[in-house]
């Protein structure tokens, strides 16, 4: 693991064109970007471990990370995989104990990184960062929900078009 | 016959012409392509269709089914069809070997908006055999390529079993086509995506969405949230087209099985505008 030095851009610009952050006032982009650090991760590296807490938010700038769950007797299987703009690890901010997913890197990943209590101090602090921050943490957990829901209802086992 | 009487005789849109399987191509479970050729060759030249059309298979004694052409447009003599058992057409075409003869007719139906994506980038997202009638326009596009901008296909799949033509992809690329696949259930070995297509619509960088055109077959579900990926991405709702299946019966808008609210899929279908149809979509009974 690195603090990136091979992004051009700084975080502020970084974070007004990705998905978690784009709609964001601009005010608040700013005041996240201020507790932000860049880093990147080759492949394979750890960014969180199922049932370990998650001290760290990431928001993915590039590249993709695996979730991959525990299941007895066929051992680590892939759930979902993430790119850019996908936020993961969000157990901390959102007060759950322990990451319910393992995050491990699938190619070379760089991050926008934000420590939990430094997140949820400023969003604490501020509540008008606070609240646009939280709906945006909702409406990524509702992305990911409705397509939990889309793997559930299976649908290619139907007839499709031919 | 000359080439004008072949050309009246593809007019008549209940004359079913002779076809023979020259080869097929087991492409996944219960899923194979047949090759076909006309057996009167003035009829295998006059033939032409446009990607996303379908013809009616015949098969004498058994009946009829709509399939969607998966060949190239530009091909000339062979006829491709990507056939997934689903009933007792498709399942007695299932038992059919090279040489084997039915009838077939058409083409019918509407296209996918080639001339309308000119200029612009276009997005492909399609799921399971839907990249079947797709693949037509990805043939034309990449024939075309200078014509558009940025060429994408985003494929997903049940499992990476699940996937249509994989052999083509690195020939698509090469081309112009940026292929990104996933699945919704990974196997051991699979080190791709893992996830629902319209995710990748979600994440995928747009350089110009309001000049992007979205081209999306495969189950009604997924391309309902697939066009609710690309509004939110700023794709325009006219730029957003989709193919459905319905009952086709007749092909030409007579039957009214296949009648889609005050649409004819046969007829105005299968290739639609979102915005056209969208309302009907979540309607149950349609």
């Amino acid at each position: 693991m690195t603090e990136s030095s091979h992004n051009d851009r700084s975080i502020g610009e970084q974070l007004a064109t990705l998905q978690f952050t784009a709609s964001l006032p601009e005010s608040v982009r700013d005041a996240l970007a201020e507790i932000a650090t860049e880093r990147c991760f080759a492949a394979g590296e750890f960014l969180c471990r199922e049932g370990e807490s998650t001290p760290e938010l990431f928001l993915i700038a590039a590249g993709h990370v695996g979730l991959d769950m525990l299941v007895p007797g066929r051992g680590q299987v892939r759930v979902l995989t993430l790119g850019p703009g996908e936020v993961l690890a969000w157990s901390a901010v959102v007060g759950n104990h322990g990451a319910t997913a393992t995050g491990v890197t699938t190619d070379e990943v760089r991050a926008i990184v934000f420590e939990d209590h430094v997140l949820l101090s400023l969003c604490q602090t501020s509540h008008d960062v606070g609240y646009v921050v939280m709906r945006e943490l909702a409406k990524a957990i509702s992305r990911r929900l409705v397509a939990t829901r889309l793997q559930l209802l299976d649908l290619f086992e139907e007839q499709s078009p031919s | 016959m000359t080439q004008l009487e072949a050309c009246t005789r593809l007019l008549d849109p209940w004359l079913a012409h002779t076809v023979r399987i020259v080869d097929i191509t087991d492409e996944i479970a219960d899923v194979a392509t047949y090759h076909l050729e006309f057996v009167d060759p003035d009829i295998g030249k006059s033939f032409s269709f446009r990607a996303g059309q379908f013809n009616m298979l015949y098969l004498p004694g058994v009946g009829e089914a709509a399939i969607s052409i998966s060949s190239d447009p530009a091909q000339r003599g062979t006829l491709d069809h990507t056939v997934r058992i689903a009933g007792n057409v498709t399942g007695e075409l299932a038992r059919a070997g090279d040489g084997a003869t039915f009838g077939l007719r058409g083409p019918f139906g509407s296209a996918w908006p080639i001339e309308e994506a000119l200029g612009g980038d276009v997005v492909i997202v399609t799921g399971g055999i839907g990249l079947a009638p797709l693949r037509p326009a990805i043939y034309e596009l990449l024939n075309r390529k200078d014509e558009f901008g940025e060429l994408s296909l985003l494929y997903g799949a049940r499992n990476p079993f699940g996937m249509l033509y994989t052999s083509e992809y690195d020939d698509w690329g090469r081309r112009g086509l940026s292929v990104t696949t996933t699945v919704d259930r990974a196997s051991p070995g699979w080190d791709g995506n893992v996830g629902v297509v319209p995710q990748l619509l979600d994440r995928m960088p747009l350089s110009d969405p309001a000049n992007t055109t979205v081209m999306c077959c495969g189950p009604e579900v997924m391309m309902w949230y697939t066009a609710r990926s690309a509004l939110g991405r700023g794709i325009p709702p006219e730029r957003i087209w989709i193919s459905l299946e319905r009952n086709m019966n007749c092909a030409i808008g007579l039957c009214g099985h296949c009648q889609f609210g005050p649409t004819f899929v046969c007829k105005d279908g299968p290739v639609l505008r979102y915005d056209r149809v969208a309302s009907l979509l979540r309607v149950e009974g349609f």
